[in-house]
């Protein structure tokens, strides 16, 4: 709405340009890369991304094959929230949510977004991570039209958000926030019941079709028992799980979730992401979270974004993308990622300290 | 296998996580039907009319309250067709019905609507500032009337001359308008800079605004001199004397007042989500949150305006009424406003014919009020413990 006005380069930032580094600037400081240039098969594109799909199908596909140890998973995890009427599962394998050099920076000229390219997949679970100030919430703001991209496009089933009327946005898209509060002793269904709203009149009045997703969603995240609680009383773990309630009730395509584990103990992170994986592969739905939870990606992610001072680091299939060079470049971490059976994905050591004595902590280990 | 079994058994589907989860087992939301609320304040709000009407210094008879209705609504030119129905009765005392119609009827019209606009505005304040602690006054409505009116009826100390500031509806004007510039430098210092108006920027501007506010209110006090008591009676709030001029006025900013909110009532639950969760189920917070402020503002300020600053009504009642129903604004709206309107023309019936003096109603409002609100609080706190 009113970018381009006060604190843009007219202003305070045409004086900065002086010192601040220019655009083209951190590429010549930030990245010499050594990994860009390796990663040529998977670069910081969309279409690195969609280039390495294949890879990705195989991948999947042996994971498929391997022995489920995540029985909760596909097996014993109820089906998702009741049919939802907006899930669409016909768009194919293209990309439904994509960004085209998406660009943003604050107020004050700070780019925290630069030149951003990605295409998102339906039925995959992308992972977005990276260290603190990385932008990776920044850019779920942008996908989420929380903010307005300073240049560049979002295109959510091919069309630019910025065309969509609000209400039909939301029934495309979902976001569960990271941040959230309680003010009112409203109970967990009717909480959940607001997830609706895109899909109702004026006086919000709900059609049995709505009771049903409702429901659906309160089952699928095991809230049963609390439905008529108000959520006032809940533990963190419960209110996050019915923000996401909430979210699933919305009954999108697109799913973004942000630190959705971050007040869940390990079991119940576990269980959500049995859950996202669900909707994802059982669904159709797109999801992409961004977590702070290495192991728990290294498990569960299809595939991961990488991203370090608001750039692209890589992109593509988390076998492909997830190793100990790229997690030195963009945590600074000394690690080793290797095939972990016992989890059946890829766990990550890390080094602390130099001491040698690696803390290892694949995801699955957390509940055993 | 054994380990698959293992950890079959460690992860079921349902995945209690014990103490935590068991915390909220006790407090099952235990809740009244709006419905009945909604009856049990009509039939309130229908006994205090007639008690209201029948009580005080002159009493009225059932009978005569219907006999002097009756011939006054018929003779409203439009309403002549009523006649049909039966010829009032002819034998009707002039005096009386001056006093029926033209003291206490309008009297109690005005508490009634001033009462409604301060229980709405109070709901829709807590819903928007997310802090049930809110009440119409938050944004220094109160102050900016109160410093009008105190302005005005220095005015008319100072310049005797000027009679026409004597007229109680200049002093209701000037109340008006400083408290709609007051709303308007509020919005100006809270808002961000995308325009936004952000909760605790607005509530720490209204405080700003009525501490300045207030402190000139005092230096206006202070050159009043010994006539200084005119307006502190003004302040404390009173429908005394009050005409169908003033019910009027409340209702021509109440009415459109309410048919902005009752509609945005959805959003305003969607928005205690917070503006995040509200813009991604496609609020546009920004906008909503303009409307409802100014609306449910200029109301209350409508209401100050005639009556003086009434505290606590529009703070317990959507309060209590949250209590008994549940926060959901489809029905704490409507309930708020049956609530306000029921519970200042009660305390204004009281203070006019069963109370020795003529207490400003004020004065018991916040009297009655300050008390049962405590006991909610309280109530409240021990509710957390357990959390």
């Amino acid at each position: 709405m009113s970018d381009g006005t006060p604190g843009d380069p007219g202003g305070p930032g045409g004086g900065k340009a002086e010192t601040a580094p220019t655009p083209a600037a951190p590429e010549a400081s930030g990245a010499p890369r050594a990994y860009s240039a390796g990663a040529a098969a998977a670069p910081p594109h969309a279409a690195g991304v969609e280039g390495s799909q294949q890879a990705l199908q195989g991948a999947g596909g042996s994971r498929q094959a391997a022995p489920q140890v995540f029985p909760g998973g596909e097996g014993s995890a109820p089906a998702g929230p009741a049919r939802r009427g907006g899930r669409a599962r016909d768009a194919g394998d293209g990309p439904i949510l994509s960004v085209e050099g998406l660009s943003f920076s604050h107020g004050t000229g700070v780019r925290v977004v630069s030149d951003l390219t990605l295409g998102f997949r339906p039925g995959r679970h992308y992972v977005l991570a990276g260290p603190n100030g990385a932008g990776k919430s920044t850019v779920l703001d942008l996908l989420s039209r929380l903010r307005n991209p300073e240049s560049g496009r979002v295109l959510v089933f091919g069309k630019d958000s910025a065309e969509y009327p609000p209400a039909e946005l939301a029934r495309a898209l979902a976001r569960a926030p990271q941040h959230f509060q309680f003010n009112f002793s409203f109970t967990v269904r009717e909480i959940v019941s607001l997830g609706r709203r895109p899909y109702l009149g004026r006086w919000g009045r709900l059609s049995q079709e709505d009771r049903d997703v409702v429901e659906g969603a309160i089952e699928f995240l095991n809230l049963g028992r609390l439905a008529d609680k108000p959520v006032t009383a809940l533990s963190g773990g419960e209110a996050q799980r019915v923000v996401l309630a909430r979210t699933l009730a919305q009954a999108t395509p697109i799913i973004l979730l942000d630190e959705p584990t971050a007040s869940l103990d390990v079991a119940q992170a576990l269980d959500l992401m049995d859950r996202v994986r669900v909707l994802t592969r059982d669904e159709g739905a797109l999801v992409v979270t961004v977590t702070h939870d290495l192991h728990l990606a290294a498990v569960y992610a299809d595939e991961m974004v990488f991203m370090n001072g608001g750039r692209l680091v890589a992109a593509g299939p988390t076998r492909d993308t997830l190793n100990s060079e790229l997690l030195l470049e963009v945590f600074e971490a000394d690690a080793e990622v290797r095939q972990d059976a016992f989890s059946g994905g890829l766990s990550i050591s890390f080094r602390h300290g130099g001491s040698g004595s690696g803390a290892s902590a694949g995801a699955g280990e957390g509940a055993a | 296998m054994s380990d698959t079994t293992a950890r079959e058994a460690a992860l079921p589907a349902s995945r209690p996580s014990g103490r935590r989860e068991r915390a909220a087992d006790g407090v099952a939301a235990r809740r009244m039907s709006p419905w009945l609320l909604a009856a049990v304040l009509g039939a309130g709000i229908v006994a205090v009319i007639l008690v209201s009407l029948k009580s005080g210094y002159m009493p009225f008879s059932p009978s005569e309250i219907w006999d002097i209705l009756y011939f006054k609504i018929l003779s409203i030119p439009r309403l002549r067709f009523l006649t049909l129905l039966g010829a009032p009765d002819a034998e009707l005392d002039p005096s009386r019905v001056l006093v029926l119609w033209d003291v206490r009827l309008p009297r109690l019209v005005t508490s009634l609507i001033a009462g409604a606009a301060l229980g709405l505005s109070g709901a829709v304040f807590q819903g928007i500032l997310l802090n049930p602690l809110a009440d119409p006054y938050t944004l220094g409505v109160s102050s900016g009337a109160a410093f009008g009116a105190s302005v005005v009826i220095v005015c008319s100390i100072l310049f005797p001359a000027a009679a026409f500031l004597t007229n109680p509806l200049v002093a209701a004007g000037g109340a008006f308008a400083a408290s709609a510039a007051t709303l308007f430098v509020v919005m100006l210092l809270a808002a961000d800079r995308e325009g936004r108006l952000p909760p605790p920027n607005l509530i720490l501007a209204g405080v700003i605004m009525s501490a300045i506010l207030s402190a000139a209110i005092s230096f206006i006090k202070y050159l009043a001199g010994d006539q200084v008591s005119s307006i502190i009676f003004w302040l404390l709030g009173s429908f005394q004397a009050r005409t169908w001029t003033e019910a009027g006025i409340v209702a021509a900013f109440f009415v459109p007042a309410l048919s902005v909110v009752l509609p945005s009532a959805v959003d305003l639950n969607i928005m205690t989500l917070g503006v995040r969760s509200a813009e991604t189920l496609g609020v546009n917070t920004g906008r909503v949150r303009l409307k409802l402020l100014v609306a449910s503002s200029f109301a209350a300020s409508a209401s100050v305006a005639v009556a003086g600053i009434i505290g606590f009504v529009g703070l317990i009642v959507p309060h209590l009424v949250r209590l008994l129903t549940g926060p959901d604004h489809r029905s704490l709206l409507p309930l708020s406003t049956l609530g306000g309107a029921l519970l200042l023309a009660a305390a204004d019936t009281a203070v006019r014919a069963f109370l020795p003096g003529e207490i400003p109603v004020g004065v018991l409002t916040a009297l009655l009020a300050g008390p049962a609100f405590l006991v909610i609080f309280r109530r409240k706190m021990k509710d957390l413990v357990h959390v």
